[in-house]
């Protein structure tokens, strides 16, 4: 029944959405108050996909299982990226090319993890198929896949942490001190560089997430790393740079509008129209759909 | 008439009241003084005139013509230089070249108006021997020298000056002095935000004291001194004079 | 006089291309400087937009398309038009549309300006993918000029492009473009209008990118979306400079060499379909931790600071 299809496709866009809005949120973290601008969390998330479909199809693990070996590991992943990689870049003024250079080297690192799963897995399409993928909840003539639900659960739990963790502890008052001022924080004897690292570790770690329910839901391949880095960003604009709320409504809004193109017309176009979409915001609102303050 | 004119100005930062109510007037080739305490709003005052911030009410008069509205790259078309008080010369580009494209841009724009040459301007900014270094590897007040060699350029009719004697030598503000003063002789409008008094008496025509949002007191330099309320404003509180009686 | 120099150079090179183009007979390494200097051509135009006014797009193959399909489509509908007029033809539809997309793109700056043009990229190339009357997925094939003919002509071109946007940059427009990208609020305080600057050197790059889109289809003699509007084409175009050295045309120059270079050979070391990626990634973070300006200025710095230390030493 048409009336049925369309919730259908409004739940799977949803689903889907949930995977954008939470690297939406990895980047928003780290970008709206330490002013870092990642270009590899796609990449990641791809990564860590492949290492849970790596130990799905070796030793049968279930990849929620093995997120709880991935996370702790990208966590240290992402703070030593940051530590190594990024640190020289955090001294520099926002007129001085900190974004380009910043930019320049997340997505060098994102394109040598893209290569390494090339040589490794191949450019194939891969997928986990755990017994639950196609595992549906009934109610009357609904059918909701589970993973979705999981995954939009997922997220809310993230965003929930994430905003105790920011309001509550020791952690989230020097990152917010970080994010006023980074002089001045560093002057109170905060550990400027340090809290930038876990903040990064941080946002690696929901990447995983982000990657562990897109392998669920797709097939992978790497050259969808850079595709879902874009894909976060755009959802980092739309909800107005860097307000965490707005982050997660536009990133399932994006899985929406995506998920409704396919539906009503052409599969191919469901990017272009969501562009399309994104160039008419930057002409009437730029500063984003869901602005901060 | 007066060339340049802030009416009934008001303009506040979220909860801070910076102008309510600011009326200035300032007539063709006079060098004018606008001193107050720091953060009194005097940048913020040249940003409105320039347009690079918005007021919340009222209107500056440029000529007669209301430039409120306008966006800041027509303001400088109209005649109207300035420097900064944080420099911002063209770092990437030689000095010979910040200048090159300011005569390119508002200069062409006011060719009649034309009093340098882009030699002259080298030559009374002191920098011709400096002309072909990247203006990054300069120092301090070559780096505002840029800036006032740029501002020329652009063949304005009146200049805005920004605190451009903060960091520089007893020698290096003498020859500024000189300068502001052989400007206005030419016929450019001089208008200089100073925290030196003695520069301001020396070469002002006529004093604004901007105080808690307000203009307190205008006049002569002399007068200027000697009003009450300036004291008060500059001591705080009582003056040493009340104290004594 | 400057100029002078870099046309005499421009000369000299093209002399020697055309020498080593009859002795090897149009062998590999003539057609790779051929391949090269496509990028070059669009590098030089990225670079106008990255380099000068500072705004990162990562979508110039849409521009590069735009070139190559002015070229391919008339031929696709059998239409008897010059193709060299259709390579000029190309450059001025890409400018075009630039000035048209500048209008929504250049009212933000920095990554939303990146995505954005990204997202151009997708928008188009689905577009192209999907319509049957722009031939979708199958390509163009066009019948071309001798390799003796295009060669010459791709290389004459790149040398030329170079040699203008050398001449451009110093020129009073290309000094806006510097001072809006220095410092905003000073290049308005005098009177320069930052968006009309921006959407200059938008469109002018564009068109030169799109030059570079006109020719391939003359080199390759097929067009077709991946090759054309594909990310890989933005990338390419946009590293060469990155690498090389943003806003700095010779830097553009070094780099896009580099990158096509090491890309090719990466692609015969590494035979895994996208293993070359690792290189080109390794050599942009290595090129970023070392220089922030990249290879090309980093090595004058280099090279200055060795003087000044023999200077030091001869001194003493
Ligand atoms: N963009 C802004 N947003 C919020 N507050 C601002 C802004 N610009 C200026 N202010 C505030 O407005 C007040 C006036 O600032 P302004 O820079 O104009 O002072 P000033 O007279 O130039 O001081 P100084 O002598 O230090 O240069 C200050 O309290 C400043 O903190
Ligand atoms: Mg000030």
């Amino acid at each position: 029944m048409e009336y049925t299809g369309l919730i259908q496709t409004i739940l799977g866009g949803v689903g889907v959405g949930s995977v954008y809005a939470l690297l939406g949120l990895a980047f928003a973290l780290v970008f709206g108050k330490l002013k870092i601008c990642s270009y590899m969390h796609g990449d990641l998330a791809i990564l860590a996909a492949y290492l849970g479909y790596f130990i799905f199809t070796s030793i049968g693990l279930d990849p929620f299982l093995s997120l709880i070996v991935l996370i702790p590991i990208f966590f240290f992943i992402g703070y030593y990226i940051q530590v190594i990689f990024m640190k020289p870049f955090m001294s520099m003024e926002i007129w001085q090319g900190r974004y380009q250079a910043q930019i320049m080297v997340t997505w060098g690192l994102g394109m040598c993890i893209m290569a390494i799963e090339f040589i490794i897995w191949s450019g194939t399409y891969r997928m986990i198929s755990v017994p639950y993928r196609n595992a549906t909840l009934n109610f009357s003539n609904l059918t909701v896949p589970v993973v979705h639900l999981l995954s939009l659960g997922a997220l809310l739990l993230i965003y929930l942490v994430l905003s105790l963790v920011l309001q509550k502890t020791d952690l989230g008052i020097s990152f917010r001190a970080c994010s006023v001022d980074r002089i001045t924080a560093m002057l109170t004897g905060i550990n400027y560089q340090k809290i930038c690292a876990i903040s990064f570790g941080i946002s690696s770690a929901i990447a995983v997430v982000a990657g562990t329910f897109y392998a669920l839901t797709h097939q992978i391949t790497p050259a969808v790393g850079l595709e879902l880095t874009f894909k976060g960003w755009v959802a980092v604009i739309i909800g107005g740079m860097g307000s965490l709320g707005g982050v997660i409504l536009a990133g399932l809004l994006v899985g929406l509008v995506e998920s409704l193109t396919s539906f009503f017309w052409i599969p191919a176009l469901k990017e272009a129209v969501l562009f399309v979409g994104l160039l008419l915001l930057l002409i009437f609102r730029p500063g984003g759909l869901f602005k901060a303050k | 008439m007066a060339i340049l004119e802030v009416r009934d100005l008001k303009k506040s930062f979220g909860g801070l009241e910076v102008f309510a109510g600011v009326n200035i007037s300032i007539e063709k080739d006079q060098i004018y003084g606008i001193i107050g305490t720091n953060g009194a709003g005097k940048t913020t005052l040249f940003n409105i005139i320039c347009g690079v911030l918005r007021a919340d009410q009222g209107s500056v008069l440029f000529n007669g013509e209301d430039i409120s509205k306008k966006p800041t790259h027509k303001i400088a078309e109209l005649g109207i230089g300035r420097c900064f008080q944080t420099v911002m010369p063209f770092k990437s580009m030689t000095p010979l070249e910040n200048v090159r494209v300011a005569r390119a841009t508002a200069g062409k724009k006011n060719k009649e108006r034309e009093k340098f040459s882009i030699d002259e301007i080298m030559e009374i900014t002191n920098l011709t021997d400096k002309m072909h270094i990247k203006t990054q590897e300069l120092s301090l007040p070559d780096k505002k020298n840029v800036e006032i060699a740029r501002a020329l350029a652009c063949n304005p009719e009146i200049i805005l000056f920004d605190e451009v004697s903060c960091g520089l030598s007893g020698e290096e503000i003498y020859s500024r002095m000189e300068l502001m003063k052989k400007l206005s002789k030419m016929g450019i409008t001089v208008v200089v935000v100073e925290h030196i008094m003695l520069f301001i008496k020396e070469i002002c025509d006529q004093v604004s004291v901007l105080h808690s949002g307000k203009v307190i007191c205008s006049g002569t330099p002399q007068e200027v001194a000697r009003d009450a309320g300036v004291i008060e404003a500059y001591l705080g509180g009582k003056s040493n004079e009340n104290i004594g009686s | 006089m400057n100029l002078k120099k870099w046309v005499v150079s421009g000369v000299i090179a093209f002399i020697l291309y055309m020498l080593f183009l009859r002795l090897t007979d149009a062998g590999f390494i003539a057609n790779f400087i051929a391949y090269i200097s496509l990028f070059v051509i669009a590098g030089q135009g990225w670079n106008l937009l990255g380099g000068y006014i500072g705004e990162i797009s990562f979508g110039h193959a849409v521009f590069f398309g735009i070139g190559a399909y002015t070229v391919g489509l008339p031929v696709g509908y059998k239409l008897d038009i010059n193709l060299l007029l259709l390579v000029l033809l190309g450059a001025l539809m890409a400018g075009i549309f630039a000035l048209i997309i500048s209008y929504p793109l250049l009212r933000v700056q920095g990554f939303p300006f990146l995505v954005g043009t990204y997202g151009l990229g997708v928008v188009i190339r689905s577009i192209v993918v999907v319509t049957p009357a722009l031939f979708a997925t199958r390509g163009i094939f066009i019948s071309t000029y001798s390799k003796n003919f295009t060669y010459p002509l791709i290389i004459g071109f790149a040398i030329a492009v170079v040699i203008f946007v050398q001449w451009l940059v110093n020129q009073d427009l290309g000094l806006r473009f510097k001072a809006v990208r220095d410092v905003p609020t000073a290049a308005r305080m005098i009177g320069i209008n930052i968006y009309k600057t921006k959407a200059s050197a938008f469109v002018i790059g564009a068109m030169l990118t799109g030059l570079a889109g006109g020719l391939f289809a003359l080199y390759g003699g097929f067009v077709n979306p991946s090759a054309c509007f594909g990310d890989n084409t933005s990338i390419f175009i946009l590293l060469g400079p990155y690498i090389g050295g943003i806003g700095s045309v010779l830097g553009a120059l070094f780099g896009s060499t580099i990158v096509i270079i090491l890309q090719e050979v990466a692609r015969s070391v590494i035979t895994v379909n996208g293993g070359h990626y690792l290189m080109v990634g390794a050599l942009l973070v290595v090129v970023m931790m070392l220089s922030k300006e990249g290879i090309y200025p980093g090595i004058v710095k280099l090279v200055k600071k060795i003087k000044n230390a023999y200077q030091k030493r001869q001194g003493e």
